[in-house]
Formats: structure tokens, sequence, C-alpha cells
């Protein structure tokens, strides 16, 4: 046994937790190889130490933080229930000021940017507004083929 | 363990565990402390989509292994990798004139050995944590890191071989 075979061994060993044996094969190469006996006492003191490495407990604030995240998401729930009526709003809102912005540019077309910008923004809010009945169609005719 | 835990059981269960994993990731109480809650939140906003497809337990630790991750990539300081050490020149210094019997026999080494687990690799990290803190299985930490049962052992191996090395070189620093 060489001592790369002898370093992949113990590494072997030591992955069952309960009991580590080593092979008489290791055994005697160890007790021929200085740099190995020395690779294998620092290696089951390392083994050791981790499993005896402290468990620590959380504080008691964040025990309660973590219990009170059901209620604070609840609320942040509510508040993102608003989020389709925002978006339908600045759906709508965007062309109006867009429509605005143009007006105050270019003052001689300032009608015909207006309407067509407003039928826009309008026709963005009605297929928005449509969109879960066109989805819906869609996926009942690809379910069908 | 099935899905039909609430997420107060969640919590009373897994807690302590998640915490302790955190703690050892990222080598500090703060962060551990915002990616315990982090994760918890997540656990909050999935359990009702959560279909038991994995086990509750392999869920939460995924979520535990990938908020850990994002809190390592945020933090600057765990770019620099055991990698660039030079560590051929650490063994042979280790070899020459350290004795691993004195450098291990502290007991209050333990949580100085705790903290350099923060020091290697995530996935390496993450082996190391779950293997010897949480005493989960290989199958458990696979199905955790999804990461093959092989790709376990490799990373425990490295990360047991990156610890020993680093400990006796932090034991000389210190003397």
């Amino acid at each position: 046994m060489n001592c790369e075979q002898f370093r992949i061994n113990l590494n072997s060993t030591l992955d069952v937790r309960s009991s580590i044996l080593l092979t008489e094969e290791m055994k005697q190469h160890s007790e021929t190889c200085v740099d190995c006996r020395q690779y294998e006492t620092s290696m089951l003191l390392l083994h050791g130490e981790l499993f005896r490495i402290p468990r620590l407990q959380p504080s008691n604030a964040l025990l309660h933080q973590l219990n009170s995240i059901p209620s604070e998401q609840s609320v942040r729930i509510h508040l993102l229930s608003w989020k389709p009526e925002l978006q339908q709003a600045a759906i709508f809102a965007v062309p109006v000021f867009i429509a605005v912005l143009c007006r105050w540019l270019f003052d001689d077309v300032g009608m015909f940017v207006d309407l067509g910008v407003v039928t826009i923004g309008l026709s963005l809010l009605i297929l928005h507004l449509m969109r879960p009945l066109i989805l819906g169609k869609y996926s009942e005719i690809t379910a069908r083929q | 363990m099935g899905s039909s835990l609430s997420f107060e059981q969640c919590v009373d269960e897994f807690a302590e565990r998640v915490y302790n994993h955190a703690y050892r990731m990222l080598g500090s109480q703060e962060d551990a402390e915002d990616a315990t809650q982090e994760v918890f939140i997540r656990v909050y906003r999935g359990l009702m989509n959560f279909r038991g497809e994995a086990q509750l337990s392999t869920w939460i630790w995924r979520i535990s292994v990938n908020v850990c991750l994002s809190y390592r990539a945020r933090r600057k300081e765990y770019t620099v990798r055991l990698e660039d050490h030079n560590l051929e020149e650490t063994l042979a210094d280790v070899s020459e004139d350290s004795n691993p019997e004195s450098a291990f026999s502290k007991k209050e080494e333990s949580e100085r050995l705790a903290s350099l687990i923060a020091e290697l690799n995530h996935i390496e990290a993450a082996a190391v944590s779950m293997f010897y803190l949480q005493e989960m299985s290989y199958e458990e930490i696979s199905a955790a890191l999804s990461i093959l049962a092989g790709s376990v052992a490799t990373a425990l191996h490295r990360g047991r071989e990156k610890l020993r090395r680093l400990f006796l070189q932090n034991e000389r620093i210190r003397l």
C-alpha cells in the first residue's frame, strides 16, 4: 500500500460515523510511514473535533421573528392584492402621459397624437383585461389538439 | 416526514438546525440570523404550494443551501478561496515541525475549527456541516445539495483535508 492509497482509504473509513476500523494493510503502512502516521493522527483528531463542534441556540429574538413571519407576510400579501389595479392604471397612464408630452412638444399635430395614443392606451387596457379569457381559450384549444 | 407540517411546526423542527448550518456556512451570527429568516420566509411562501414531490426536510435544506450560497456570493471575503493558498507549502510546514496531537488536543479549539468551515468552498462547507453538525446521511446530503452521492464523498474528503491543513496552519500562526 502506498501513501496515497492509505490516505484515500482513511478518508473512506472516516465516512462511517460509528466506528473507525483500519485494515491490517493500513495498520502496517501506518507503522512504517511517519508521514502517514502523523496524517492519521491529525485526521482522527480532526474527525473527533468536528463532531464536538458546539450546537448553537438561536436567540429568542430570532425565534420571535420567525414565528411572526405568517402575520407579516399576510399584511404584505394584502398590500400586493392591489397590484392588478395598479398595473391597469399604469397601462392607461403611460399613453396618456405620452399624449400630454406630444401635445406639449408638437402643438400642430397635438389632437391627432392625442386620439392615436389614447386609442392605443385603451386597446392595451382592453387586451390586458381580456388576457385571462384569451389565455383560457388558447389553453382549451391546445388541450383539445 | 410528510408535507402536512404547519409553518409553526416547521420553525420548531428546523429553526435550530437551519440556524446552525447558516452560522457555520457564513461564519457570522448576524448573517446566520438574516439567512435563517430568509429561509423561513421562503418556506412560508412555498409551503402552500409544496406538493410533497420531495421530502419536506429535503426541500427546506435545499432552500437553506440556496440562501447561504447567495449570502456567500454577496460577501466578497468568501471569494478568497483556499485554492489561492499554497497548499503544498502549508503541508510541508506542517509535516516538518508541528505536532498534530497538541494542535488538536485543546477543547476550546472546537469553536475555532468551526469558524474555519466558512472558509471552505460552498459545496465542501455544506457537506462538512451537514455530515458532522447535522449528522445527515450521504443520501440526505446528496438530495439537499442536488449532487450525486459520489460527489458528496469527494466534497467531504476535500473539505476534511483542507480543514486539516487550515487548522494546522492556523495553529502555527497563533503560536
